[in-house]
């Protein structure tokens, strides 16, 4: 991978990551620290990123999850929310519990793209597992009203997690 | 779309959640058996639906709040890093200063602190900037508005009059004249509300450096002077 492709890398995904590692370390200096000692690793190790085995996304992101495994390690106060791996590998290997851990944050990122109406029913009924009649009777709307938001807001995350980069 | 089959369809997502009662669920599964569209639809529901269950119950009172932006400095001790990871920028210590500044660079620090006070820092950070696009197919309209951040540049863009579901490719051109992705979003319009959704996006570009915003929607393309 060329230097201007990283640079243009972090164009595309430092927002995104910055919020991953605030939600991971909880911190934000700690978050930027993180961010930046992940693409200075990229950086190093251009030349290794191989498109065919992952998306660069991907990669940064696995990057990303190694960089706060060792601040984990270094720093008694182990990150929340992402599973540590003990290999100690500076570079990237994708495995299971990170890809959850990075989708898991997707699907937060999606709920926050959809706006404030959709993302409301769909937490109401769908995280918080209120009765549809309940909802819209504090709303003050027919439940039948309630139905189609569920549904315009499903469809709604569903492109925004596309717009994430999920596939299906 | 028959009345019946676009009700059946805005049932599609309390379906998808195991929502409905006995009887609502038997007339989807009713219609979905002979209704391909809407199968292909319920199952891509049920998928997304799913995916819910990865929210760790104790953020679910935080999804309104936005999460912080890094500090304003932030972009360019990066990008400061990539040209030459050994003169990278060291990150602001919280700790008290341990070593003497030579006077050159105290008169130099008490200057950008002045600057800053006097309003070189927050308070004189450019203003938004609205946007319209010229020159559009009849009944498409976008518009919207670039906002600085500390991260680079905020875009709200609102499209109205597509295709529902056309992928829109939004590019910024700097002073390089070459494209900078900024983001993909669909436009997406509820039949319901009668109401199209604005995108949200961003770039890492800061506004006084964006000359123009591009929109690649479908095959067509759209550029607006910002």
């Amino acid at each position: 991978m060329p230097g201007e492709q990283v640079r243009e890398a972090y164009r595309a995904h430092s927002g995104e990551l910055f919020g991953f590692a605030c939600r991971s370390l909880g911190d934000r200096d700690r978050a930027e620290e993180a961010v930046q000692e992940c693409f200075l690793k990229a950086w190093r190790a251009r030349d290794k990123f191989d498109p065919e085995i992952g998306s660069e996304r991907t990669w940064l992101y696995a990057i990303l999850r190694n960089v706060i495994a060792d601040m984990g390690r270094t720093d008694s106060r182990r990150p929340s929310g992402i599973p540590l791996d003990d290999s100690g590998d500076s570079l990237p290997s994708v495995e299971q519990p990170f890809e959850r851990a990075m989708l898991a944050w997707q699907v937060e990122e999606a709920l926050r793209r959809i706006g404030e109406r959709h993302r409301q029913i769909v937490v109401e009924t769908c995280l918080r597992g209120r009765p549809y009649a309940e909802v819209a009777a504090a709303l003050g709307v027919p439940e039948g009203t309630i139905k189609s938001r569920v549904y315009y807001g499903l469809r709604a995350m569903r492109d925004a997690m596309e717009e994430l980069g999920y596939e299906s | 779309m028959s009345p019946d089959h676009r009700e059946i369809r805005e049932n599609l997502g309390a379906w998808a959640m195991g929502h409905l009662s006995p009887e609502e669920r038997e007339a989807v599964d009713r219609h979905i058996e002979t209704c391909p569209e809407c199968r292909a639809e319920a199952d891509s529901l049920k998928q997304t639906g799913s995916l819910l269950e990865l929210i760790d119950p104790a953020l679910i009172g935080s999804l309104s709040e936005p999460l912080p932006n890094p500090s304003p400095d932030f972009d360019e001790r990066v990008m400061a890093g990539l040209r030459d990871p050994e003169a990278r920028k060291p990150r602001r210590s919280r700790r008290p200063w341990r070593i003497a500044l030579p006077a050159t660079g105290a008169i130099a620090l008490v200057t950008v602190a002045l600057v800053l006070l006097l309003g070189g820092g927050q308070g004189s950070r450019e203003a938004g900037q609205e946007f319209t696009f010229a020159a559009l197919p009849p009944g498409v309209s976008i518009d919207g508005s670039l906002e600085p951040r500390a991260t680079g540049t905020g875009i709200e863009v609102n499209v109205n009059g597509m295709r529902p579901g056309t992928l829109c490719r939004v590019y910024v051109k700097t002073a390089s004249d070459k494209l900078e992705p900024a983001g993909t979003f669909r436009y997406r319009y509820s039949a319901e509300e009668h109401e199209s959704y604005p995108a949200t996006l961003s770039t890492a570009w800061d506004l006084s450096e964006i000359h123009s915003l591009v929109i690649k929607a479908g095959d067509q393309t759209f550029r607006t002077d910002i």
